[in-house]
Parts: C-alpha cells; structure tokens; sequence
C-alpha cells in the first residue's frame, strides 16, 4: 500500500515513444543528460528538525476525512473546493481499501446530496410539467367581482327570466265557451311567472297576445249580466199590474 | 501506514514523513533552487497529504503520490516569484553580493559534484547553468512540464506517472520526448546548451 518508490536509471532512448529522427533523438538524450547532471548536483538533505516541524504543522490540522474538507470548504464558501471535495467523497465512497471510518461517513453523505438532489429534482420537474400542460392556454377573463362573490361565473336565476317557449294551449275553453259560472277568472291559474299581468286584471281583448305572455290568457268569456234575467212570476192571489206602456185598457 | 494514520494514529505519519523528507525536499529544491524555500514547499507538501489522506486511492507508492503534491506546490511558489532569484549574481570574489536564490548548502553540492574542487570560477557558471536549466523546465507548457520534473527531479519512473497521472503509459512516453525536445529549445534559445 505504502510500498517504496526505487529511483529509476539513467535515462533511456526507449523511454520515448513515436518515431524521433536521429538527430532528434540525440537532442533529447543530450537535455536529458542535462536534467540528470542537475539532479547529481543537487543532492542534499533536509535540516534537522525538519520532521519536528512538520509535525507540528500536522498536529494543527484536523483528522484527514474528506467530509471534513467539503465542511470546510463549504465554511470558506470556496464554490470550486466544495466540488472537489464531494468528487474526493464520491471516490472514497465507491471505491474500497480505506477505512470503514473513512468509508461510513462519506457513503452517509453520498447518499444525503443524491436524495437532495433527486428530490429537488423531481419538484423542479413537477412543477416545468405543471406550466406546460395547462389544458386552456387561452387566460381566461378575470370578472371585476364584487367582494363578496367567489364563484366568477353568475349563474341566472330561472325565476328572473320569462319562458320563451309560448305554451300552444290555447285552451279551448277558453276560447269563448261561455260558462254560467261566472267567474270569469276562474281559469286564471296563479302562475309562477311574474308578469305585469299577474294581479289578476282581465284583458279586454278576447285574443291572447302572445308576444306579452308566454302563456295566453283566456278570452273573456261573456258575462251573465248580458242575459236577460227572468222576471219574477206573478202570484196567483195578485193582480197583473198594467205596463207601463198603456196597451188597451178599457176596451172591452 | 497510511491506514493506521487513518484510524487515528497521528504518530504514524511522522514515519511517512521522515522516510519520504529527503526525496521531498530534494525534489523541491531541484525546482526551487532554495534551501529554506524547498523546505517550507515540502512542509506545505506533507501538510496537504496529511488532509487529503482520506483520498488516496492506494494504487501506488505513497511517495509518488506526496512527489506529485510537492512538485505542483514548488512549481506554484516558483512561478509566484521573478526567475531572476534562482541565478547567483554574485561575481567571483564578491562577498557582499546581493544574495540570490542559491544558499550554502546547494553550492557545496555544485563543489561535491565538480570532485570536490572548490574554483569559484566553475562554481559561478555551474550555478548559473543549473539556473537556467530549472527557469526552461519551469518554463515548459504543461503536460510536458509535470512530466518532466517527476521523471529528472522526482526521480520516478514512467509507470508510476502514468498511475499517478491516470494517463497512458504511451501518452506519458509522448509527453516526456516531446518536452524534453522543447526544453532543448528553449536551453539553446538562452545559450546553454
């Protein structure tokens, strides 16, 4: 896991890959004679206390866990550090050979964002869907209500508005059948309709006017008055009074 | 180790770091070319392995791995400053130079690898070369940089960059030719090679 690095050889030309002419090829070799010279020429070693001092640099920090360096990042609210963090978490979360330390709270978080994630997601979504399939695109016009109505559609009351339809009886009887009754309003059927007419006033006109009422009226019938009443019969104890009009009265 | 570091031994990470130091430090100071500066990068080397240890994936060394940390955090502080702070402008004889980036300890190796020989004159132009060669690997496009500096100045080998790289073996190979033909240009372009 943690196995030594050995230092590799010298330089070789078969460290280079594609075709490289001679001349090419001697070049690179010569740099890289250069590069290894300065590297024989640089051979030192650190300071005493070097070690001490990167200890102590260390004891400051907090134990390596990468939720702990997304946390952090996102307290400095370095955007770029917080994504690379989480692609840090992503990795240790799905691949192994780490502590399950380290492991638990990175697949803990793995699994918050991607919930978050898919949540926010799906409410995004229901709520596109939502705008694009309205069923009338057309905006429907908005009533300058009062107050007080709730329900923007007003809805006609049937007792406001007249029958259209004439109702065809124009009922034999009442078509000049003279009744003896006398009652000529007899046939006059309070109705449910309020029209002018309604209190009862008989027309004078024997037609119906079908253009006022949906329902005809009933023409007048003639009244009894018309008829001549029967004269009272003379008794028989009683004298015939003379008319008035003087017929021959003493003749005989 | 690694694993017992990661349970919460503390203590076990000073044995990492006191057999992975030399390397370390090493491969800072052929990029820095400063004692104390390749010192401080690999401090700040083991202090960001010691945090991302959770994140290794444990399919090669652990020092290749600090290797390539350390290599980018010496890079980085290389870049940070003027190039002109690798060159000794000391002339020969002058004591009361202006300091440079060189320290005692890199010009004893530059005498140890001349036998031994302590000529101020050859020190002075061995010094400068070795100079110019870190600003033209420093100076390379990446990937051919990265590369580079871990196979001559981390010392590993072209496998284990490919694993530590998630590239190619043949890609690696690819990259490290063409580098190296590209830093002879740019050694030329400044008369050392």
């Amino acid at each position: 896991m943690d196995e030594r690095r050995s230092r590799p050889d010298r330089f070789r030309p078969d460290e280079m890959d594609g075709e490289l002419t001679a001349g090419e090829q001697a070049e690179v070799m010569a740099t890289a004679r250069e590069l290894e010279w300065l590297a024989a020429t640089d051979d030192i070693t650190p300071s005493t206390g070097f070690a001490d001092r990167v200890m102590a640099a260390v004891a400051a920090e907090p134990m390596p866990r990468p939720v702990r360096a997304a946390a952090s990042a996102a307290r400095r609210g370095a955007l770029l550090g917080v994504l690379a963090a989480f692609g840090d978490i992503w990795r240790v979360a799905t691949t192994g050979g780490r502590p399950l330390a380290v492991r638990a709270p990175a697949m803990a978080l793995v699994v918050v964002v991607l919930a978050a994630t898919m949540g926010a997601g799906a409410l995004g979504v229901g709520a596109l869907s939502g705008l694009v399939s309205r069923p009338d695109p057309t905006p429907t016009p908005v009533p300058l209500a009062s107050p007080g109505l709730e329900t923007p559609s007003p809805v006609p009351s049937p007792s406001l508005v007249p029958s259209p339809s004439p109702s065809p009886s124009a009922s034999p009887e009442a078509s000049g059948s003279p009744e003896a009754s006398g009652t000529p309003e007899a046939s006059e059927a309070p109705e449910a309709i309020e029209t002018p007419e309604a209190g009862g006033t008989p027309e004078a006109s024997g037609t119906p006017k079908a253009t006022e009422r949906a329902t005809p009226r009933p023409t007048m019938t003639p009244r009894p008055t018309d008829t001549p009443e029967p004269k009272e019969t003379p008794k028989p104890g009683e004298t015939p009074r003379p008319t008035e009009s003087g017929s021959s009265g003493g003749g005989a | 180790m690694v694993a017992a570091v990661l349970a919460g031994d503390a203590d076990a990470f000073r044995t990492l770091v006191e057999r992975e130091s030399r390397a370390i430090v090493r491969s800072c100071y052929r990029i820095l070319g400063d004692l104390h500066e390749a010192e401080d990068a690999s401090q700040e080397a083991f202090v960001t392995a010691y945090r991302a240890l959770g994140t290794w994936r444990g399919d090669g060394p652990f020092g290749a791995w600090l290797a390539r940390i350390a290599t980018r955090i010496a890079v980085r502080r290389a870049a940070r400053r003027r190039p002109v702070a690798w060159i000794d402008p000391r002339p020969v004889g002058d004591d009361g130079g202006t300091g440079g980036g060189r320290d005692v300890v890199g010009d004893a190796a530059v005498a140890s690898a001349l036998g031994g020989s302590p000529d101020p004159a050859q020190l002075a132009v061995r010094s400068e070369r070795a100079a110019a060669i870190r600003t033209a690997v420093a100076g390379l496009d990446e990937p051919y940089r990265e590369v580079v500096m871990l196979r001559f100045f981390s010392e590993m080998s072209l496998a284990e960059i490919a694993a530590q790289s998630d590239r190619p073996l043949g890609t690696v190979k690819t990259h490290l030719h063409r580098g190296l033909l590209r830093l002879r240009r740019a050694l030329e372009s400044e008369g050392v090679a």
